[in-house]
């Protein structure tokens, strides 16, 4: 019996539960498309952790030290791109010290497109080695961040932008370990990430520290939040259009907000019509 | 000049590869196919490359930057690179075992880092965070604590193996699999948000370059269907 002929033989509410993959595709592909070329404009709301991440940054004193990591690869990128372009564009309006680095390889590229987007220089009035800095990228995981909290120098011996020795730059003077900032904020999407950030920055040396998430990595990001160990974290691209709102720069993430939305109403649909499908052919005795 | 010459044939063809291989890797929703392999072997080809040109690149700037300044810090760093060599040993059955010397180092140093601090950061500060007062400031406060009290209670108690689940147990592990449940299905539903938000992304980018979009999906999509045709043809109705 081919396959068409042993779908043919079953219920209505039996092929309810066994919808073709090519046809929720296909209209998963619609759903995203038509809000993207004429946008629908829902309304959106701001959250609660969104407004503390945000309160975070907006809390820090004239001349603090923060330091960006980009712990990040390309392929997170759809979901983490915005709400870390927006970071970046929150600390560089701010009389703040801006310390990028990236413990992922992919992370130090990634930066280094950022800064080029944003322009700090002619938007911001910001000076490189002054005002915010490219640290580069460290290879050595949880190892290269125990590294980072003892010794800036060892962990990166020269910048990423020019090559040149970290202790040569103005805004480096009076850096030397985990001790000299005043906030860690870490955008990620895997291992190294959080645990290790919590084991070697915030656990010996109480920093205060803030994250950007992949929406996936909520469940294990909740428990160091309730712990106050993580202060505030924005979670996926929703977070980052709340976010873009808030730090004044509206961008992809807000974009992204209407297909994001008609994407979980049909998610949610099809959700339902395979429940409706299950209950009805559990109520009746099924067909020999 | 021919480097500018290069960067504007790049800059031009960058969307048409960044349409053709995102559609390659999408065509995977229709059936496996030969677009769908050439773009994941490339992908990964691409990838590992990148990741071993990056970190070539850093170890480079480590030489010039710091060890190479001293004897000594030639020699520790010859050294290393000597120990790091010994990780290809790997793929030699005669002389495997010289790689669990690098191999027990990074153990070593991982887990002796990590457990340094891991009792706090992920043991005490935990258990810590769930000694809530039942009695909050706003009553939605206190319904949230005395949920957590009773879930993180009944879940520990669903995973007590040495009584059987007879009892008032039958009752407490019976809430401890709802809250299991209901546990799965919040990350069931942030799996979905992230899966839909990386696809979102990728159809955005694909709809900022239109004309190659269009005319690769048109070629991919023509060829899949022709292909499927063709094997109708051969194999008769029915045949397995």
């Amino acid at each position: 019996m081919t396959e068409m002929e042993e779908r043919r033989g079953k219920g209505f509410w039996e092929r309810l539960q066994e919808v073709d993959s090519r046809i929720i595709y296909l209209l998963l592909w619609i759903v995203i498309l038509w809000p993207l070329i004429t946008p629908l404009g829902l309304p959106i709301s701001i959250s609660t952790g969104t407004r503390e991440y945000f309160q975070v940054i907006e809390d820090l004193k004239p001349g603090s030290r923060v330091i960006l990591s980009y712990d990040l690869s390309f392929a997170g990128l759809p979901e983490l791109g915005p709400m870390t372009i927006a970071t970046l564009h929150h600390l560089l309006k701010k009389d703040i010290k801006v310390y990028i680095c990236a413990f992922w390889d992919s992370g130090a590229d990634i930066a280094a497109d950022n800064i080029r987007a944003l322009e700090p220089e002619k938007n911001y009035g910001k000076v490189y080695g002054k005002d915010y800095i490219h640290m580069g990228y460290n290879p050595m995981r949880e190892v290269g961040m125990a590294q980072f909290a003892s010794d800036v120098y060892k962990a990166f011996p020269v910048d990423y932008i020019y090559k040149r020795p970290l202790e040569t730059y103005e805004m480096m003077k009076g850096v030397q370990s985990a001790k000299d900032f005043d906030l860690l904020i870490s955008v990620q999407s895997g291992t190294p990430g959080n645990p290790e950030w919590v084991r070697q920055w915030i656990t010996p040396y109480g920093i205060k520290y803030i994250i950007g998430i992949l929406g996936v990595s909520v469940p294990e990001v909740a428990p160091y939040y309730n712990a106050g160990q993580v202060k505030a974290f924005l979670a996926g691209l929703r977070s980052a259009a709340e976010y873009e709102l808030l730090a004044g720069r509206r961008g992809a993430a807000l974009a992204q907000q209407d297909p994001l939305s008609t994407t979980h109403i049909l998610v949610i649909l099809f959700v339902v019509i395979g429940n409706i499908g299950y209950f009805f052919t559990r109520a009746r005795p099924r067909r020999s | 000049m021919l480097t500018d010459w290069l960067a504007g044939v790049i800059t031009t063809l960058g969307p048409w590869f960044t349409a053709f291989f995102l559609l390659c890797i999408f065509s995977f929703t229709y059936k496996e196919n030969p677009w769908f392999r050439f773009a994941e072997a490339t992908y990964l080809g691409v990838a590992t490359a990148y990741t071993i040109g990056f970190n070539l690149d850093w170890l480079l700037s480590q030489w010039k930057s710091v060890w190479s300044l001293t004897s000594t810090k030639i020699m520790l760093f010859s050294l290393a690179l000597l120990v790091g060599m010994l990780w290809y040993f790997r793929f030699s059955k005669k002389y495997f075992w010289l790689y669990r010397i690098p191999l027990s180092i990074a153990v070593g140093t991982y887990i002796g880092l990590s457990l340094r601090t891991m009792v706090f950061a992920q043991f005490l500060h935990q258990i810590r965070a769930t000694f809530i007062p039942l009695v909050a400031k706003t009553p939605m406060d206190t319904l949230n604590n005395i949920l957590i009290v009773i879930m993180v209670l009944t879940v520990l108690l669903y995973f007590y193996f040495t009584l059987e689940h007879r009892g008032p147990l039958r009752y407490t592990s019976r809430i401890a699999r709802y809250t299991m449940m209901a546990g799965f299905g919040a990350a069931y539903g942030d799996t979905v948000m992230t899966r839909m938000a990386l696809l979102i992304g990728q159809a955005r980018n694909l709809l900022s370059h239109p004309p190659s979009f269009a005319s690769i999906a048109i070629v991919i999509l023509a060829t899949l269907l022709v292909s499927d045709y063709l094997r109708m043809r051969r194999e008769p109705r029915g045949a397995k």
